[in-house]
């Protein structure tokens, strides 16, 4: 890999970082440990439609995840954290329809697991681009 | 500090300010930026505009380091090229600026270190003082985070083994260094024994200047008088009486590092002539040698004395003074200059006390014997103050305290290591003789006996305090006064300054009377003018001796 192209990576990883990876755990980060399960709904909720609000409008984590994947997800495809980064990514995404429909109480620390393992996946990304 | 803590924050987003504003009514949040129930600045110059007209409403700064904000709002980052880059790295440029003009204010960087991958620069700014980083980003962490920060800046900060305390006056003073401490300048740091002089240079001015050679010390008041020339500058073989080998100068061991050179005001003038020579011309010749050598050496130059003083008696060159750069003159205060310091200095030192090898296996005993925390450091509380749980304690009673702090502490930092050192020795054994002679022992409060510590204080009692702005005769006792004359320009100057050395300890022997002055010197208490004028001559200052 060309080290130019390697940093654009690694910039647009660390971008995703920030947007996503940092956004996604926010919401649910900062409620109190008391929290009702309305709260927390609407917190996991905030973090999936409303990831990021930019000055270039409001984008969803899924929205997001798709302007990643259209710059540089057929760079990435091929790096051994690729996988692990779009499984974190989906099983996060798939909340967001669970959250909707569902009567139950949210489980806030498998929600909140499941958002971490986003930025977890993108951290070990760039570090095996980093060490690459 | 107000009853709530203020927090600025500086965000292009609004989150923070709002967790703040809901979760953390403890705080209170400044700044002219919107909303009003959560205001935040949302740019670096909008934010340095504020602490500018307002240092002193702040107490702690959360930063956000990427802002997605205009290009023009966005402060210049050499280390990222890209415009996409400083809006990632914005918040290091802010703190930069930040740091220029507040450096002791507590910064907290809303970004974990391991997510700041920018070369050396993460590492760079972790070494930072009162700079933090949110590793965890949670409402706990934050709020720990601030906490922290807030108590480091009221109880001082603390770096590469260096208590700074908290007194205005030290943190003055580590500002100082570091700037100082940069580059290749030449560097007077003047001040009292015991002040950590050489500690300060070795572990701050040498470990911040960035040089990579070593850190090399000189005690010229432990070298004689035909000897330094040898030991600064080196010399060959034969080259006096005694050079049986070649030797190695300072300047050429402290080769691309720093040399710390102590009592400077000891060197003898025709030396000071040759180091002056080195000082401007970088190049340093040994003794009998017809060779020169390029040095490249940051020069640290201690004196217990103001060398202006000693320049004012012709007895440090002046030129040599202006090379060293008065500049870059750093003085370190007394111990008795700092007193909001002697607290957090006997926490800390008690805690060292404890666990030096001679001790620790003393407190630990103790500790198990009376149900203490042995992995605790010992703490210290005054009369009925608290001790950090389970750890065991030295109280100190009032009485004790008092003796303290009414101290002059002539011997500085480093006395009241030794002081607190002996005392807690003392009471270690004591508790453990208790012990083993089967008295019941159950509390982890060990009480300092103050009639030692009196024992102790009063062996320095006796010694005077240097003084930096005056010099004074080493013993108070006038029938017996040492001088300390190292030859002047005219016989006169040197008569002049004996006489000035032993009216200075007749005055203060005489607790500053001119009557009892006059008594002693020309047996007529009548005659305290004629003694006063004299004083007048000599060009002593009363004021400044009281």
């Amino acid at each position: 890999m060309a080290k130019m192209r390697r940093d654009d990576l690694l910039d647009a990883l660390f971008d995703l970082q920030h947007d996503l990876g940092k956004y996604l755990c926010q919401p649910l980060a900062w409620l109190p440990a008391d929290a009702s399960p309305q709260e927390v709904r609407e917190a996991a909720l905030q973090a999936l439609l409303t990831t990021r609000k930019g000055p270039t409008g409001t984008l969803s984590a899924d929205d997001l995840w798709q302007g990643f994947i259209d710059e540089v997800g057929e760079d990435l495809d091929g790096t051994q954290e690729w996988p692990n980064l779009e499984h974190a990514v989906a099983r996060a995404l798939a909340w967001s329809e669970t959250l909707e429909v569902a009567d139950a109480p949210p489980n806030r620390p498998m929600i909140t697991e499941d958002f971490k393992r986003v930025a977890d996946a993108i951290r070990n990304l760039i570090k095996e681009l980093d060490d690459a | 500090m107000p009853s709530k803590p203020r927090i600025l924050v500086v965000d292009d987003g609004l989150t923070y300010a709002q967790v703040i504003a809901r979760q953390m009514p403890e705080f209170q949040l400044v700044g002219d930026g919107e909303p009003a129930a959560a205001p935040r600045l949302q740019s670096g110059p909008a934010a340095l505009e504020f602490l500018t007209k307002n240092a002193g409403e702040v107490d702690v700064v959360l930063l956000d380091m990427h802002f997605d904000i205009p290009e023009n709002d966005l402060f210049h980052l050499p280390e990222a090229p890209t415009l996409r880059r400083r809006k990632r790295f914005q918040g290091l440029a802010i703190l930069r600026a930040i740091r220029q003009q507040l450096p002791d204010l507590p910064v907290v960087l809303l970004t974990s270190v391991q997510d700041l991958s920018l070369g050396d620069v993460g590492s760079e700014v972790a070494a930072q003082s009162m700079t933090y980083f949110l590793d965890d980003d949670d409402l706990d962490s934050l709020r720990i985070r601030i906490h922290a920060a807030l108590r480091e800046a009221q109880e001082g900060v603390e770096e590469a083994g260096i208590l700074w305390g908290a007194s205005p006056v030290m943190r003055a003073l580590r500002r100082r260094l570091a700037v100082v401490a940069r580059g290749r300048m030449p560097v007077i740091l003047e001040g009292e024994t015991g002040t950590g002089k050489s500690f300060l240079a070795e572990q701050f001015i040498h470990g911040n200047s960035e040089r990579r050679g070593p850190f090399v010390t000189l005690d010229l008041s432990a070298i004689p008088q035909d000897l330094v020339a040898a030991h600064l500058f080196g010399a060959v073989r034969g080259a006096y009486t005694g050079a049986v080998s070649d030797r190695k100068g300072v300047f050429e061991m402290a080769d691309g590092g720093t040399l710390f050179m102590d009592e400077v005001q000891n060197i003898p003038l025709d030396v000071q002539k040759q180091l002056l020579m080195v000082l401007q011309d970088r190049r340093v010749r040994p003794l009998g040698s017809t060779r020169e050598l390029a040095v490249d050496v940051k020069v640290v130059a201690a004196s217990n004395r103001p060398l202006a003083q000693a320049v004012a008696r012709g007895l440090f060159r002046r030129d040599l003074y202006m090379r060293l750069s008065p500049a870059t003159l750093v003085t370190i205060p007394p111990l008795r200059e700092r007193p909001e310091d002697l607290w957090l200095l006997t926490k800390r030192l008690v805690a060292q006390a404890a666990e030096e090898p001679g001790n620790i296996d003393l407190k630990n005993s103790v500790a198990s014997a009376v149900g203490a925390d042995q992995n605790k450091v010992m703490g210290v509380a005054t009369g009925r103050g608290g001790l950090p749980a389970g750890a065991l304690g030295l109280i100190l009673p009032g009485p004790a305290w008092a003796q303290l702090e009414t101290h002059t502490w002539p011997g500085n930092v480093r006395e009241l290591a030794m002081v607190l050192n002996n005392l807690v020795t003392f009471t270690l054994v004591e508790a453990v003789d208790a012990l083993r002679a089967g008295l019941p022992l159950r509390s982890r409060r060990l009480q300092a006996d103050t009639g030692l510590l009196a024992t102790l204080l009063a062996g320095y009692a006796a010694i005077p305090t240097e003084g930096l702005e005056i010099p004074t005769g080493p013993a108070m006792d006038p029938d017996a006064v040492i001088v300390n004359v190292r030859g002047g320009e005219t016989l006169n100057a040197v008569s002049c300054e004996v006489e000035r050395q032993y009216m200075v300890t007749l005055f203060k022997a005489s607790g500053g009377d001119f009557e009892r002055m006059a008594e002693r010197l020309l047996g007529d208490p009548e005659k305290g003018r004629a003694v006063r004028l004299r004083f007048n001559q000599l060009g002593l200052k009363v004021r400044e001796l009281r």
